[in-house]
């Protein structure tokens, strides 16, 4: 058992008797996805590190309501995803989602060779410019499920629809998509 | 389409995502200054937490939409059966309580706000402001009073029937039928029903559709806002509930009668 992590229905058990140390290993083992996520709704890190913290803490206040033996990440995920979409309506900015490609991969580096470590850099930037003209709805569902490379289930808490649409809503997405990456090679 | 896929993918893994560091230790220090989460129904018992009480309670009924019965899963392993039954309403959490729950610090003035059911309006407003037909129990016709829940967003509306011959006035709500409808397509639950030990839960269906009846004795019953959160003064005991889902709807009778009687109004709901 030494070295092992605990499973999370033992630390959300501890945690709910009061063990801030339990419950903070569950904020460890899930503070990178519940900061993306934020992120993906709210564009800004800032805004998506106070989302995350707010998030976490109601999550902690909330945690005797938490069914035991469901699942946490989903849960968690959905006051994550509403705490953030409230930030930004406080922001009252419009939700670009303000990806960034990663200034040392930009920079090129390692393998294969610079000039194709270009290439790919450009050909990223520009698909990423086609995903941040997509209407909000599309933009959220493409990230949950292939930059988050979230669940069906926990797309459908972030996004706020039925499980069974999100299937559907993230097909029609791609769909936008690619006419927007034909729109802008035209 | 599987290429653009793969790409997006890709594109996911060159993101410049913003770090979590010391995330871990920023909740735990705020965690360890508020103290244990507290069970729904102490929470709901306790006096209201200071940034909640700030808040004028009609904007709290607006801002909540659950109901909750008491109860404590784990304490009670033969309820787990029968509540995982449940578990298929839409919008609807049951819990079992170790304790009876008792009355917690009543709400005083008008109905409205005795009973957390938000803002008075006419039968054709609550009409125009949600977006599922309201219905009316056909066996007792228009309510003598409605009030719309959630004007903003989780639309609910409450229809009050006074009391009359056939329904006596509950000891609970002070009326004669209380009737709460509430749109169930709904991603978290925003009711909860917390059962004591000598509060019995049975298994109804209303039209086909799945339900329950709570009776025996008395169960809390609160709101809960949309991050699943008890809205503290909401809280108050409930008498005899018959509970389905109907359509899109999670609909909740509560009367001092019957389970046949409250069956019928339910069968008569148009």
């Amino acid at each position: 058992m030494e070295g092992r992590p605990l499973d999370d229905s033992i630390l959300i058990d501890r945690a709910q008797r009061g063990e801030v140390n339990a419950y903070e290993q569950l904020v460890e083992r899930y503070a990178n996805v519940a900061v993306r996520t934020a992120w993906v709704i709210v564009g800004s890190q800032a805004d998506a590190e106070d989302a995350a913290q707010e998030a976490f803490f109601k999550a902690y206040r909330a945690l005797r309501g938490f069914r035991p033996g469901s699942e946490f990440r989903p849960w968690l995920l959905q006051i994550v995803a509403n705490e953030a979409k409230n930030q930004r309506r406080r922001a009252g900015r419009q939700d670009r989602l303000r990806v960034r490609i990663q200034d040392d991969l930009r920079a090129g580096g390692a393998a294969p060779s610079p000039q194709a470590q270009a290439e790919a850099a450009e050909e990223r930037e520009q698909l990423l410019r086609a995903v941040n003209r997509l209407r909000d709805d599309d933009r959220l569902v493409i990230a949950c499920r292939y930059f988050l490379e979230l669940t069906t289930q926990e797309t459908a808490r972030v996004i706020g629809s039925p499980v069974g649409t999100v299937k559907s809503r993230l097909s029609r997405a791609l769909d936008r998509l690619k006419v927007a990456i034909t729109g802008a090679a035209e | 389409m599987i290429d653009l896929e793969r790409r997006l993918e890709d594109l996911g893994r060159h993101l410049d995502y913003p770090g979590a560091a010391n995330l871990a230790a920023a909740v735990g220090r705020r965690a360890r200054q508020a103290g244990a989460p507290r069970p729904f129904w102490r929470r709901a018992l306790l006096a209201p937490a200071p940034h909640r009480s700030a808040w004028p309670s009609t904007l709290l009924a607006a801002a909540a939409i659950a109901v909750v019965v008491i109860a404590a899963l784990v304490a009670f392993p033969p309820s787990r059966d029968a509540i995982a039954g449940f578990l298929g309403l839409r919008g609807l959490i049951v819990q079992r309580v170790p304790l009876t729950p008792s009355a917690g610090p009543s709400n005083t003035g008008p109905l409205g706000r005795r009973l957390a059911l938000g803002n008075e309006v006419t039968l054709a407003q609550a009409r125009a402001a949600v977006p599922y037909p309201v219905l009316l129990p056909a066996s007792l016709g228009e309510p003598d009073q409605v009030y719309l829940l959630n004007p903003s967003s989780r639309q609910a509306v409450a229809l009050v029937y006074l009391p009359r011959a056939g329904l006596p006035e509950s000891a609970h709500t002070g009326v004669g039928l209380l009737l709460i409808e509430f749109p169930g397509k709904l991603q978290s639950a925003f009711m909860e029903k917390m059962l004591g030990p000598d509060a019995t839960l049975e298994q109804v269906s209303v039209d086909r559709q799945p339900g329950f009846w709570v009776s025996g004795s008395p169960h809390g019953f609160l709101y809960l806002d949309q991050k699943g959160e008890v809205v503290d003064d909401t809280y108050r005991l409930a008498g005899n509930t018959l509970i389905w889902n109907q359509g899109s709807l999670l609909l909740r009778i509560e009367a001092d009668i019957g389970k046949e009687q409250a069956l019928a109004v339910a069968a008569s709901l148009r």
